[in-house]
């Protein structure tokens, strides 16, 4: 999954709004962010892992711990938790990935048929952002920004699914 | 870092950074 991770993350901001929109991103792409810095400094690594239960567990409680250490707040800690597993949920549904090292491969493989993966992210994109312009919080009418932040997504997630050849 | 990171690096970075910045604008400070 693509920008339906960032979706996810805006519609959890509905309950974790003391958190900052960055954590909350952050968050929802851990798995694909650490694959990068195994990349840069192989030592952080932990190779092949980062999209399976197990690392998505141990990356899950990491980042739970340092929100509860920061933010204090244990619901807070929790939410932080639950977006960096959903990040491995949602990739079972547009890849195929093993379980754990060595293990069953599980998944849809949404991205081999690209207007399936983007209906799916499209939709999860619309109920992310239903979710986020529901919060109280924010200046009213939102309906612009909002509207813009749609359009961004879904944009970025066109070139993703048409414009890169992706699969 | 290989080309295929950079590009997943700059597909993450740049959407979110004009969330946060959109964000920001609609978000009323607390009080």
């Amino acid at each position: 999954m693509y920008m339906g991770h960032y979706a996810i993350a805006l519609g959890a901001r509905r309950w974790l709004r003391p958190l900052p929109m960055a954590w909350l991103l952050f968050a929802s792409i851990e798995p694909d962010l650490h694959d990068v810095l195994g990349s840069l400094v192989p030592s952080l690594g932990i190779g092949p892992d980062t999209h399976t239960l197990p690392g998505a567990c141990a990356a899950a409680v990491a980042i739970a711990v340092v929100t509860a250490l920061v933010f204090r707040r244990i619901g807070l800690a929790l939410g932080a938790g639950l977006l960096v597993l959903s990040h491995v949920a949602a990739d079972y549904l547009t890849s195929r990935l093993p379980l754990w090292r060595h293990g069953p491969m599980v998944g849809l493989h949404l991205y081999a048929t690209p207007w399936a993966d983007f209906l799916l992210e499209a939709g999860t994109i619309a109920i992310g952002l239903a979710l986020y312009a529901s919060s109280p919080d924010l200046r009213r009418p939102a309906r612009r920004g909002v509207a813009a932040i749609a359009v961004l997504m879904l944009a970025f997630q066109a070139v993703w699914n048409f414009g890169l050849g992706s699969g | 870092m290989g080309h295929f990171e950079w590009l997943m690096l700059l597909g993450f970075a740049v959407p979110g950074a004009i969330i946060c910045l959109i964000h920001h604008h609609l978000a009323r400070r607390p009080r």
